[in-house]
């Protein structure tokens, strides 16, 4: 079934808040600041993703966006399970990392301006 | 047949014309005493949404330094958001106090519908109804918008017009005609910012779990931190558990943890608590709808479902939360009230 504007909306929201809830461990355990700055770079281009994603239109549609969807859907839970699993800081800004690039694609793909 | 029976027949038809041609103010002070209640309780609400996307900024600020400057490992130094991140909160804010203008605007149209109404005074009553009209159109139009429509006409399917409140045409007894068009250009307005907030819900209901989220985040860090007594939440679990609780040591990790845990649960309470006060106040909107359609053709004028609505819109400003940010609006008269037209 096809992803409505809605689901894309809710997967980039949802990347957003695992990730802030988890940000006084993340900041608490990081080891330099280059680490705390890219902990903080990605809870920013994940935020800024989504209010802008609420501004705009998620509307396109096409194979294009739905395996953009399905990336980000794919990428939000890598970010679940390296919180859950309790992975390595580092592996765990790796995974919203991808997070980060995932959405930032899906919001590109299916943004009306696009 | 004789001239008395026809000067009696032609009195009978006279005096039926004149009780249609009655301006029903008695029921169109009704109408607008609720679609002011309905506006400023709906209004408050977005604006709180509005004002919550503008203070971030301050909030984050100080968590943000107060985490890294927590971790011995880091440079201890001031830590502010990205400007573009800003910048963004401010347009969306933007956007979120356009619904609150257009909502403001609609209460004036009602409040200037009153005044003609209650004491047959000049109210700057096309003025205000234009306004209102004004300010749904520009809620519609708006370029940057959280609707899903390009255009008011794209709005979605299942979003009503005013026909489908069963408006026919206006009454054509010129004292009568003033109210009624008014009564319709209001309704127009409260139609197109209806319809707008409908499209909208699921936006709302978003922004709500954002700006949850973000205040739990950071009541939880001056938690951590020391900033913050968890005594507030630890009285609220108390109190939804409807037992006298003590804490036997507050420093504990499994008091903290469990503080933490219900803070979170208090947070998911609120954002229903919200989403259902939206959904309430599009309901105020849709009742208010069908009073202006029973005012146009003259009916029972029925402001028991409008006061049921704002009565439920008002108990659920009452709900508990971790952190009410809503004053109740006063209460509805709740009775019913049936108002025939003169």
């Amino acid at each position: 079934m096809e992803s409505t504007p809605d689901d894309r909306l809710a997967v980039i929201l949802k990347a957003y808040s695992i990730a802030r809830d988890q940000q006084d461990s993340d900041i608490a355990q990081a080891g330099s600041d280059e680490e705390a700055d890219a902990i903080r770079s990605n809870l920013a281009s994940l935020q800024l993703a989504y209010l802008r994603a609420e501004r705009s239109q998620l509307e396109a549609n096409g194979a294009a966006v739905e395996t953009a969807y399905q990336s980000a859907k794919t990428a939000t839970d890598e970010v679940t399970r390296a919180y859950r699993d309790g992975a390595a800081l580092a592996d765990r800004i790796r995974a919203v990392s991808g997070a980060v690039t995932a959405v930032a694609s899906l919001a590109a793909k299916a943004s009306a301006l696009a | 047949m004789s001239i008395r029976l026809i000067q009696i027949a032609a009195l009978g038809v006279m005096a039926a014309l004149a009780g249609c041609a009655a301006a029903p103010r008695a029921p169109a002070t009704s109408l607008a005493e609720a679609g002011i209640k309905a506006t400023a309780s709906f209004s408050a609400e977005v604006r709180d949404t509005q004002a919550q996307l503008g203070s971030l900024d301050v909030g984050d600020a100080f968590t943000s330094t107060l985490r890294q400057c927590s971790n011995p490992r880091l440079t201890c130094k001031e830590i502010v958001d990205p400007a573009e991140l800003s910048d963004e909160r401010r347009q969306l804010a933007r956007v979120v106090g356009l619904r609150a203008q257009a909502l403001d605007a609609l209460g004036s149209a009602y409040a200037a519908l009153q005044t003609e109404a209650a004491y047959d005074q000049g109210a700057d009553l096309s003025g205000a109804a234009g306004d209102a009209v004004t300010a749904a159109n520009a809620f519609a139009a708006e370029a940057a918008r959280l609707d899903r429509g390009a255009t008011p006409a794209a709005l979605p399917g299942e979003v009503a017009s005013l026909a489908d409140f069963g408006f026919g045409l206006l009454g054509e007894h010129l004292q009568r005609k003033r109210l009624l068009a008014a009564s319709r250009e209001i309704a127009k307005a409260t139609l197109q910012i209806r319809n707008g907030m409908t499209a909208e819900a699921a936006s709302f209901h978003r922004l709500t779990e954002y700006l949850v989220g973000e205040r739990t985040a950071a009541r939880i860090t001056l938690m951590k931190a020391g900033y913050l007594s968890p005594d507030d939440v630890f009285k609220q679990v108390a109190e939804q558990l409807n037992l006298n609780l003590t804490v036997p040591d507050p420093n504990s990790e499994s008091y903290r943890m469990a503080v933490q845990a219900s803070m979170r649960a208090l947070a998911q309470q609120e954002v229903i608590a919200v989403q259902q006060r939206y959904e309430a106040a599009i309901a105020t909107l849709s009742a208010l709808l069908q009073s202006h359609a029973q005012l146009e053709k003259g009916k029972a004028l029925s402001i028991a479902n409008v006061e049921r609505v704002l009565t439920r819109l008002d108990a659920s400003l009452n709900v508990p939360g971790p952190a009410p940010r809503q004053q109740a609006q006063p209460q509805g008269q709740g009775q019913q009230q049936q108002q025939q037209q003169p």
